[in-house]
């Protein structure tokens, strides 16, 4: 029966990735929008009840790369953010249950040499998401359906003395994105569950006066294991792939120098301090990385989170 | 009502020490039981709150009233470069105008601006190739006029 569900997820998993090949991805060349984190808190604790999150998040950026390749051109010195999200989910039945989530840039920024810096902060995009849970069992494991709206509730027009700062460090992606994802948990022993998360990101077109723009969609695909090493400890390691495609802009001219694909590493703690309140800390290390044209690579990632369930 | 599960020993406490224990456990079961509905809907308000907050935000202000625009408020828009190799160069971009103006607005669609007023430097890196558009804005006190000069960011290699 475990296996059965298991090759059904597996099988979903592939149409969707054969649906959207690698190769006709069209995704966002800056890093533009609410970074993704590693929430994979998606199982269904039981109608009516709430559960809150607070992450913090940092990120540095402070290499420029040609494919896999590092190189030293021009004035880019890096660029970073750190990130506050706010996350609230409510049951609705044992099966379906709904996720507000939302951000805060506290600061994110580019440094330039001879320039100086450009920093930009404020309230990010917000996601509305379902989730549906198809199953949950000792045999068959878990999967949960989730489906979203990003909406750019956030700043897309910051100025600093009457300059409006670039795009790549404006707080919101100024574009409505939908979101689908599929997430499956399986445990092998009495302490330790693999999981994976496969998620597929489409954005709109941004058509404003004077900016036609057209972020790809972005996969996100993580498969990692958890190991309870004590009564209320738990550590992970999971591999999270990060592909992007290229952007579109001004009457579909393709940005050469967008889109890529990343893999990173990531390590997790989790410690549930009390009854309902879980911590963890996390990091994001990059093992592989290939950036269309040139572009800024991602050269570490911090989280540290709080988890309230009711 | 048989809903404590101390009923049975009902007998053995006595009918007022019982009666009192009944009243009490009633009690606390209807607390017990309002609380959580209390709860439930306090966290639903709690959660259509933010969400409501969060949604207002999203809302955009009504704009003040902007002076009217006119044709006149800018000379001319130069750069010293029409075309820049990305992440190599960079071009100074400046509005000539005939009065003091109150603000002077930069955008660029693509790059990045760097300085303010009436010179301003424009470079982009390599995700700018291509035909950008750096826009200016002179605000005088009674007037407004927007004009637009392209620049040509090619690839670095």
């Amino acid at each position: 029966m475990s296996m059965k569900h298991f090759l059904l997820f597996l099988c979903a998993l592939c149409s969707v990735y054969l649906l959207f090949p690698a190769t006709e991805l069209r995704a966002q060349c800056c890093s533009a929008g609410n970074p993704a984190g590693y929430d994979m808190n998606f199982a269904n604790s039981g109608k009516n009840k709430f559960n809150m999150g607070l992450d913090y998040r940092y990120s540095l950026s402070n290499a420029l790369y040609q494919g896999s390749k590092k190189i030293n051109v021009g004035y880019f010195d890096k660029s970073d953010f750190n990130y506050m999200e706010f996350s609230l989910g409510y049951n609705i039945t044992n099966k379906w249950s709904v996720k507000a989530q939302t951000g805060y840039f506290l600061n994110k920024s580019e440094y330039y040499r001879d320039f100086g810096n450009f920093k930009a902060y404020g309230l990010g995009d917000m996601m509305v998401m379902v989730n549906y849970q198809l199953f949950k069992s000792a045999n068959s494991g878990l999967l949960v359906f989730s489906t979203g709206v990003v909406l750019p509730i956030g700043i897309f027009d910051q100025e600093t003395d009457n300059v409006k700062l670039p795009v790549n460090v404006q707080p919101s992606s100024g574009s409505t994105k939908g979101t689908f994802s599929m997430y499956y948990q399986k445990s092998f022993s009495v302490r330790s569950y693999y999981y994976s998360l496969i998620s597929l990101e489409v954005s709109d077109e941004i058509n404003s006066e004077n900016f036609q723009y057209h972020y790809g969609n972005v996969y996100l695909i993580t498969g990692g294991i958890n190991y309870k090493a004590r009564q209320t400890v738990n550590l992970s390691l999971s591999v999270r792939a990060d592909i992007r495609g290229k952007s579109y802009r001004d009457d579909h001219i393709k940005v050469e120098s967008s889109g890529s694909r990343i893999v990173y590493l990531n390590p997790g703690v989790n410690w549930q301090a009390l009854k309902r309140t879980g911590l963890f800390i996390g990091a994001f290390v990059p093992v592989y990385r290939y950036m269309n044209g040139i572009q800024a690579g991602n050269t570490i990632g911090f989280q540290a989170g709080l988890r309230i369930n009711t | 009502m048989n809903i404590n599960p101390l009923n049975n020993k009902r007998m053995n406490l006595g009918k007022p020490m019982a009666d009192k224990y009944n009243v009490m456990n009633v009690k606390n079961h209807t607390t017990r039981k309002l609380m959580k509905i209390e709860k439930r809907y306090v966290n639903l308000l709690i959660f259509l709150t933010i969400f409501l907050s969060l949604y207002s935000c999203a809302e955009k202000d009504e704009s003040p009233e902007q002076p009217a625009t006119i044709s006149d408020l800018i000379d001319s828009l130069v750069s010293t470069k029409d075309t820049l190799t990305a992440w190599i160069d960079t071009t100074a971009i400046t509005v000539y105008t005939h009065i003091t103006p109150e603000s002077i607005h930069w955008s660029a669609d693509h790059g990045t601006i760097t300085g303010s007023g009436s010179t301003i430097t424009y470079f982009g890196g390599q995700c700018c190739t291509g035909t950008n558009t750096i826009t200016c804005r002179v605000t005088s006190d009674t007037y407004i006029e927007e004009k637009t000069i392209r620049i040509h960011v090619k690839s670095y290699y």
